[in-house]
């Protein structure tokens, strides 16, 4: 663990360092203190290259922890908030507020999108969950979630539609994803809602590994189960819903992440794979941030596009090595 | 001799799953340091009692009472407490490793949130030492055997230090000796730490040797029970395990056919 802190800050110091716009390190240092000689570096250190590495960190937290709580409690590999539509839900309920602003009379600003994306998040959780229990088998309940997806593109079309173009491209330029869109306020919500997220998984973290043995010795073992779902739920469609409304859909990371920390520290010890994941999530996210920010080119990639790139096929090579993924 | 003490008793039970009934009036009870088995055909309702004892399905009717309490007066966690299931469930999603499974069977001892103590560790240690499973510690649920899962999982049922353990089938799927020697743990655990063991087997001759008392269930007949030298000597298991076409004798274990004999 000590060994992933490390990585985390030099990639976090890596981060800010590196940027469309070249900064002598010794200025980037000299930002931080009140006289700095540059008023402009000084601005996109302060104001543009800290927050969007808090983002990072908050998203890369957020997100792992969501998939692993959800592959915990569908006791399937392969779910995670983007796969099982829980970010279509999400994107759902931002839609409906963008392009649906003019019908109902509420103001488009970060608290509303928030509550849309979180409402949308927890609307369709609840039904794929409802779903789950009908369905048992790993295929069928993915089939499902990308049915989610499909049927909340097809909605986010009809209100494109009817939407006026301004509309249609704010949404658009969301779909993309994006870290850097978040500003010191808005950091002032997203950073204690992933924190008090990250708590609360930690507190579920042995009720976890007992769920991971199945309903029947979960609730033999004196589980409250129905209460371990509900915060399950809770926590996913809050973190899950915060973060997509802040920074759009983002791919992969949820379902990827747990993956790669059982891999890398060879445990499915909650107790442990809780921090590790959040660890293992940060500096994923901070990675791809500083792989979308091509070397000599102004325009930055699309965060969703990178973390597409490399998740989709992490994912196909699992499957591949490990031939069934039941046993994780 | 003393009489031996009664942990659990049910008196006109009747289970099954929703509005649909499996057994009714069944009047039951089991002892300190007793081996019950369970014997009956498929369907005929021993996994449902189980899951009914266990309090993972709500009985339709009558009452049961674990240690002179009523069973609805328990918490989820003090059940627990009292007592422990090994279900048929394969364990599919576990790269746990076979420590933390144990830890994992003392969270109804725990505080919350905190690691596990010295009695912890004692109670793990002792089912250990009694499963004989110190080698695979700390190996992954997935990587043993199915003899070897198997003892793990009667291994978290004693550490959640109950009166009793219910078991269902839990010699199915094993080889001869492992058979053998998760039955002679059974029996050492019952007599060793005094606990009752409820087990449904469809292992007769395995049941025959080592069970304290048979319930013997069959479809919409009331359940028997006794010893397993009474049921043999009054016929009562052949009643069980015979239909028209074959006979089963117990003694010599052989299978006649009935156009066999014609």
């Amino acid at each position: 663990m000590g060994w992933s802190f490390i990585a985390l800050i030099a990639l976090s110091v890596g981060d800010i360092i590196i940027g469309p716009v070249d900064i002598p390190i010794g200025e980037i240092f000299a930002s931080f203190s009140v006289g700095s000689s540059n008023a402009t570096w000084q601005s996109i250190v302060i104001d543009f290259r800290v927050p969007k590495v808090l983002t990072a960190i908050s998203v890369g937290i957020a997100l792992s922890i969501c998939g692993l709580q959800m592959q915990t409690l569908f006791r399937n590999a392969l779910a995670g908030p983007f796969v099982l539509g829980i970010s279509s839900g999400a994107s759902l309920g931002v839609a409906i507020l963008i392009m649906g602003v003019g019908f109902i009379q509420i103001p488009l600003n970060s608290f509303t999108t928030v509550t849309a994306a979180c409402l949308g998040a927890l609307l369709i959780f609840m039904v794929v969950l409802l779903l789950s229990y009908k369905v048992k088998d790993t295929t069928s309940l993915l089939i499902v979630g990308l049915m989610f997806g499909a049927a909340v593109g097809a909605v986010v079309s009809i209100l494109q539609y009817f939407g006026n173009p301004d509309e249609i491209q704010t949404y658009l330029v969301w779909t993309f994803g994006s870290l850097t869109g978040v500003n010191w306020s808005e950091l002032s919500i997203l950073i204690p809602i992933v924190a008090i997220g990250f708590v609360m998984v930690l507190v579920l973290a042995s009720q976890l590994n007992i769920v991971l043995l199945g309903d029947q010795y979960a609730l033999s073992s004196g589980i409250n189960l129905n209460l371990v779902r509900y915060m399950v739920i809770t926590i996913t469609s809050l973190l899950a819903g915060t973060i997509t409304a802040f920074c759009g859909p983002i791919a992969f990371i949820g379902i990827a992440v747990p993956h790669i920390s059982r891999l890398i520290f060879n445990t499915s010890d909650h107790r442990q794979l809780v921090p590790l994941v959040a660890l293992t999530g940060a500096s994923v996210m901070l990675v791809c941030d500083i792989l979308s920010q091509l070397p000599g080119m102004v325009q930055v990639l699309p965060i969703n596009a990178v973390t597409s790139i490399f998740g989709a096929p992490l994912i196909i090579w699992l499957i591949v090595r490990r031939k069934n993924l039941q046993a994780f | 001799m003393s009489e031996p003490k009664t942990i659990l008793e049910a008196q006109n039970l009747t289970i099954g799953y929703g509005k649909k009934t499996i057994q009714s009036g069944l009047d039951i009870s089991l002892n300190e340091g007793e081996v019950v088995c369970l014997l009956g055909q498929n369907g005929v309702g021993k996994t449902t009692l189980l899951q009914t004892l266990a309090g993972l399905t709500e009985p339709i009717g009558g009452s049961i009472q674990i240690r002179d309490r009523q069973f609805e007066d328990y918490s989820r966690l003090e059940l627990a407490k009292t007592l422990g299931i090994v279900t048929t469930k394969k364990i599919t999603a576990a790269g746990l490793t076979v420590l933390e499974v144990l830890i994992s069977g003392r969270y109804p001892h725990q505080q919350w949130m905190s690691s596990p103590n010295d009695t912890d560790f004692e109670s793990i240690n002792r089912a250990v030492t009694l499963t004989k499973i110190k080698y695979i510690l700390d190996s992954k649920l997935t990587e043993l055997s199915d003899g070897q899962r198997q003892k793990v999982m009667i291994a978290r049922a004693l550490v959640q230090d109950g009166h009793i353990i219910l078991l269902d089938e839990p010699t199915a799927h094993l080889d001869l000796n492992n058979r053998i020697e998760i039955i002679r743990l059974l029996k050492e655990i019952s007599s060793k730490g005094k606990k009752a063991l409820l087990i449904s087997t469809h292992e007769i001759n395995l049941a025959l040797q080592f069970a304290d008392k048979l319930w013997l269930m069959d479809f919409s007949k009331p359940m028997i029970q006794g010893t397993p030298d009474d049921l043999l000597n009054s016929g009562e298991l052949n009643k069980i395990f015979h239909t028209d076409d074959f006979k089963y004798d117990f003694l010599t274990g052989k299978i006649t056919f009935k156009d066999e004999t014609k």
